[in-house]
């Protein structure tokens, strides 16, 4: 099972909606801007975290033989939030892009500012 | 459309500073094309703050990075009138004090505040800046009593605000609208990929809908913005001091929880400053949506699960300074460039200094709790548990955002230190001119979309007066 990179976005938010307590935004909105983000984003970092991504994604396959897209809900829980705390800056450093949009798309802001 | 376009003036960008020094050079009688790489949106196109906006009218879909120790996460605009149209319009008059230091270190003509006070008072007018009108909202209200309580001054910011229409003040409302008044032509989704001097011409060639597009003018502004100006002058080889002095307002915020409802939907933006401790640094008040608010708190969940059933309590606070010295280079076949920030150590404690007096004032404003928006950061219930926080800002978990960038070509008559003269002339430019914040000879503290618009006014009636020589 190759490692893909929408599919990793999608269980990213799916896992940080599930998080969420009281969100009331749905994950495919909030998957959908994270990834309309990544395609806007500068050209020259969408490459390096898009493998940053697909690593992450194919990081279980060796010991649960599955990328994390496909792994249950628990278990993709306990790999995010286990690169969240990785005394690796890259490793927290992509979680919280990914997790900060997320939580940006599960939070609607239908009221008006002024 | 043409492989070319003639004009008298052409302006690249259109935020504050491309706006104004347009308006003013078709209102004096000259054909002017005003060029925008992004999309000509309506002010009301899509929901202030929202993800559609940030998607349609962000530079890079929000999405900036100064890398660092810490990095600089930043935003810009990308629309038919620039940062103005995404930012909230908070106006102050350039500090007498900062204005003196640049004419000072930088031997910057004429830029005193008594000179300057006609072109703020001009610009004043026509982008309608205003004082809210009766009392502040809740959220910004209680940032006053705070400071209150610690013999702290604050003050009320004005914005760029029809408050008797309930509507935001933007360029794409005000001196756009008065550029088309005057004749003049805006140019959307054209992207301006180098400049060159052709006999007494300036040619830039331009990527419009797929198409390259020379435009041939007789004078030329460049008001891209702070990133963007430096990258396309290296692109064309203009390089003296250009893109090496890039600086930002790094903010660090703090969420507070208090015992009563302050987030209203519908209040009005607040506008509660403290300002007493610039330069050092400076304190205020942001919109504190649920969606904000849980961008806010990415790092920090034990406040965020508050949300839900909080978010009425909730307000978002935060602290600016200068910190933060930055380069502009263009990279290889990248559209973008690369922007790397180096930090003076003494610039960072005085930003942490300032989440720490900044959690005082809402700890003194009732607050029931505190949660710097720092990651591993506690949720903190008593001003006595500040002392347990780290003695100096971690640069691990700093998370330092900003969303003004500025001073990335400074202007003046000190050749060793500014890349145009004192009016935005590029030195040995031949004429070409600057006309956005990459002027701005260091930080302001203060949101610096006034002095923006000042000092292109300034240099904008200057030009024309030497018919741009």
């Amino acid at each position: 099972m190759p490692a893909d990179f929408a599919a990793t976005v999608r269980a990213l938010a799916e896992t940080v909606a599930l998080r969420e307590q009281g969100a009331s935004g749905r994950s495919e909105a909030a998957s959908r801007f994270v990834l309309d983000s990544f395609a806007g984003m500068p050209a020259y970092l969408r490459p390096p975290l898009r493998a940053a991504t697909l690593l992450f994604d194919a990081w279980p396959i060796v010991r649960r033989r599955r990328p994390f897209h496909r792994l249950p809900p628990a278990e993709r829980l306990r790999q995010m939030e286990s690169w969240e705390a990785s005394p690796i800056g890259a490793a927290r450093m992509l979680m919280t892009f990914y997790i900060s949009l997320s939580l940006f798309g599960l939070w609607p802001d239908e009221d008006p500012h002024g | 459309m043409a492989d070319r376009l003639r004009t008298h003036v052409a302006v690249i960008g259109s935020g504050p500073g491309g706006a104004v020094t347009a308006a003013l050079c078709a209102e004096a009688g000259y054909e002017t094309l005003l060029v925008e790489e992004g999309d000509d949106l309506p002010l009301d196109a899509c929901a202030h703050f929202s993800g559609d906006e940030i998607l349609r009218k962000y530079r890079n879909a929000g999405i900036g990075m100064a890398f660092g120790k810490p990095s600089i996460s930043y935003v810009e605009g990308c629309c038919v009138g620039g940062g103005s149209e995404v930012n909230r319009g908070l106006y102050h008059r350039t500090p007498p004090y900062v204005l003196e230091q640049w004419a000072k270190a930088y031997r910057v003509e004429q830029l005193s505040p008594d000179l300057l006070a006609p072109h703020f008072a001009a610009c004043e007018g026509t982008a309608r800046i205003a004082f809210l009108p009766g009392s502040a909202p809740p959220l910004s209200q209680r940032l006053g009593d705070g400071a209150g309580e610690l013999g702290w001054e604050t003050i009320q910011a004005p914005r760029l605000y029809d408050y008797e229409s309930g509507r935001k003040q933007s360029m794409s409302a005000t001196f756009i609208p008065r550029f088309r008044r005057a004749g003049g032509q805006v140019m959307a989704n054209m992207r301006a990929l180098r400049i060159r001097r052709n006999g007494k011409q300036w040619h830039a060639a331009t990527l419009h809908q797929g198409r390259e597009v020379t435009i041939e003018a007789d004078a030329l502004f460049i008001a891209c913005g702070a990133v963007q100006t430096p990258a396309l002058l290296r692109r064309s080889g203009f390089r003296h001091n250009v893109g090496n002095s890039l600086r930002f307002h790094p903010m660090l915020k703090a969420v507070a929880l208090f015992d009563r409802p302050v987030n209203r939907p519908g209040d009005p933006d607040p506008v509660h400053q403290i300002k007493m401790f610039e330069p050092r640094f400076g304190i205020g008040c942001s919109i504190s949506s649920p969606a904000l608010l849980a961008l806010a708190l990415a790092g920090s969940p034990q406040m965020r699960r508050r949300i839900a059933a909080d978010a009425a309590r909730m307000g978002i606070y935060y602290v600016q300074n200068g910190t933060g010295h930055a380069r502009v280079r263009g990279l290889p076949l990248a559209r973008d460039p690369l922007v790397s920030v180096r930090h003076e150590g003494g610039d960072l404690d005085d930003l942490y200094d300032g989440l720490k007096h900044l959690m005082r004032a809402l700890f003194a404003a009732g607050a029931e709790a505190v949660q710097p928006c720092l990651p591993g950061f506690p949720m903190l219930h008593s001003v006595d548990e500040l002392a347990s926080l780290p003695g100096r800002l971690p640069r691990r978990s700093a998370m330092l955002t900003s969303v003004h960038v500025f001073a990335s070509c400074p202007m003046g008559e000190d050749r060793r230190l500014s890349a145009t003269d004192s009016w935005g002339r590029v030195h040995d430019g031949d004429g070409l001119r600057i006309a956005d914040a990459s002027l701005m000879c260091g930080p302001t503290i203060a949101n610096p979309q006034g002095s923006v618009m000042a000092i292109a006014h300034r240099n904008a009636l200057h030009a024309i007066e030497r018919r741009f020589a």
